[in-house]
């Protein structure tokens, strides 16, 4: 059912939406990065078959328009698929190879801005039409063992069987430069897999079967950015509300790792933005463990996405504070007969600035909409509905 | 025009008359006293609305304002005698479409025809009116939010079909 907050959330949603061409820009660089690593001539990598591709928020399709600064975060793999294993090299020598392939790279891209070494990836600055900032994360493919190892604890876990082995699949062993083996052999890596979280975010995504089979054909052609679902959509909005929240202090807002996994757990196919968003504002505490791991990564249930909670308690303070927050700004949305709470809360909260006559029209037209469907209309004598005058007869708009 | 109209008369009388001439008579008088009475319910329940009954249709013209704010509506009725009442919005001027129940001629799809057909004994005031005043309403949500809110005979089949043809 229409309400003046779906028209709103709807609002919001194109406020922060980014257009097709920035998941397109987006594209075209980690394509030219990967084209460049695979060329013999040019770079070291090319012997161990580099694989570039997207992970986070531009692979899940959930990015936000970055509020107050310029550059979107464009976080990428690098992964080597062969020649390289864990007893063939130590985190450090893959992470200096991948490193001198990009320093290479940014020169010959005329790149100004310095690669930047940061604990598990490089990072570089690219601007053109749109700002960014690539986060790299040299990888190679996890170890078989490793990978049924996983396949097994997420299964353990409650997951499907044939999504966890799918999911297992592309688990990567990735570079951490605080590892205290970093620099010598050991079988003892990190484990990274963006790409199985996000198979495992669009199993969630699917649920909104409805929504799905009415939006389009074949979804399987599509990246889940052209997706647009309510649980996309969701997570956008909710990452605008923590940006916006903690703006002052970046550090010690709720990461998108935990947001985007609780909104994800709690969806439960919902259709619509509306009842999508309310079902997750409700239910997103009950995900929370009481114990460790707090907040498992799906895709690897031993890692906790709320580990730092215990080393710094304002974490997890702001995080619940966050939440209850939401639960009011979003109840704030739905007091129709206050159209300046709702625009404030709109702009305040969310960034979006909502056309206030049009807030005010749904207010009046609604309710009338609702006595004509329920059958309880009347016409007035200068052609209005409303309670008095002429009842109105059952009929349907053909067409 | 005139002439037209004349001649648009003429034969429906001769098809009438082929009947018998009395009928015909009966048939016109009929048609004038039902327009006159028509005329008479809808000025008299919606006064901003005026009728006048020319050449065998009945033409009512009314101005609907659905709520502060929005757009003010100029709808004129044409209603032929043994036909259908036809709905028109004057201004403003609105492109034709079916998601918001508009024919190509630009009237207004008020009604399923198969399952409640139009007849003679179904009032103006009481049905095309009130049911324009509805359509209003929902094509003003509509302009808000691209969606039909009303209830709609055939529309979501229609949609259906058309995607499986699409797929």
């Amino acid at each position: 059912m229409l309400s003046t907050r779906r028209v709103v959330l709807d609002d919001i949603i194109e406020s922060l939406d980014v257009p097709i061409s920035a998941y397109e820009a987006a594209e075209k660089r980690y394509m030219d990065i990967g084209d460049w690593l695979n060329d013999a001539m040019k770079a070291k990598c090319a012997s161990f078959s580099p694989h570039v591709f997207t992970q986070g928020s531009f692979r899940l399709g959930t990015v936000t328009r970055p509020w107050k600064r310029e550059d979107y975060d464009l976080d990428l793999a690098c992964k080597l698929q062969e020649g390289i294993t864990k007893l063939t090299s130590t985190q450090e020598e893959l992470k200096v190879l991948v490193g001198a392939d990009l320093e290479k790279y940014r020169q010959e891209r005329g790149i100004q801005e310095e690669l930047e070494e940061k604990h598990r990836c490089w990072r570089l600055y690219y601007q053109d039409d749109l700002q960014f900032h690539m986060d790299i994360v040299p990888a190679i493919p996890e170890a078989t063992d490793q990978r049924r190892v996983l396949s097994e604890r997420m299964i353990e876990s409650g997951t499907e069987a044939v999504l966890a082995r799918d999911v297992a699949e592309h688990a990567m062993a990735v570079t951490d430069d605080r590892h205290p083996k970093y620099a010598v052999i050991t079988l003892n890596w990190q484990v990274g897999n963006q790409e199985g979280y996000a198979l495992w975010f669009e199993s969630r995504m699917r649920q909104a079967q409805k929504f799905l089979e009415e939006k389009m054909a074949k979804v399987d052609d599509l990246p889940a950015y052209r997706w647009k679902t309510p649980l996309q959509r969701c997570i956008q909005i909710l990452k605008r509300h923590r940006d916006m929240m903690f703006e002052d202090d970046p550090d010690g807002k709720p990461i998108s790792a935990i947001i985007t996994t609780l909104a994800a757990r709690s969806y439960n196919g919902e259709s619509d933005l509306e009842s999508a968003l309310s079902t997750i504002i409700e239910n997103m505490d009950s995900f929370v463990n009481p114990s460790k791991p707090r907040v498992p990564n799906p895709v690897n249930p031993h890692e906790d996405f709320a580990d730092k909670w215990p080393l710094d308690t304002k974490l997890e303070r702001n995080f619940w504070s966050w939440l209850e927050q939401l639960k009011n700004d979003f109840a704030s949305l739905n007091q129709s007969d206050n159209v300046q709470l709702i625009t404030e809360t709109a702009l305040g909260k969310f960034g979006a600035k909502i056309d206030e006559s049009k807030i005010q029209k749904i207010g009046v037209l609604l309710p009338k909409a609702v006595a004509i469907n329920s059958g309880a209309a009347r016409t007035t004598s200068n052609g209005t509905i409303g309670t008095t005058g002429v009842e109105n007869r059952p009929h349907k708009f053909y067409g | 025009m005139a002439l037209l109209g004349l001649q648009g008369w003429r034969i429906v009388r001769i098809s009438f008359m082929a009947k018998s001439k009395y009928h015909t008579f009966n048939t016109n008088a009929q048609s004038k006293g039902h327009f006159i009475a028509e005329k008479f319910r809808v000025e008299q329940h919606f006064p901003g609305f005026r009728c006048e009954i020319k050449r065998n249709h009945l033409l009512c013209q009314g101005v609907i304002t659905p709520a502060e704010g929005c757009d003010s509506y100029h709808i004129k009725i044409d209603y032929a005698f043994l036909s259908i009442p036809l709905i028109y919005i004057t201004n403003p001027k609105i492109t034709p479409n079916i998601e918001y129940h508009m024919y190509g001629d630009g009237s207004l799809c008020l009604y399923d025809h198969r399952e409640a057909p139009w007849s003679a004994k179904l009032m103006l005031h009481e049905t095309i009116i009130p049911w324009t005043a509805e359509w209003i309403v929902f094509y003003e949500l509509w302009k808000i939010t691209g969606e039909w809110l009303g209830s709609a005979a055939l529309h979501d089949v229609n949609k259906k079909i058309l995607e499986a043809n699409t797929r």
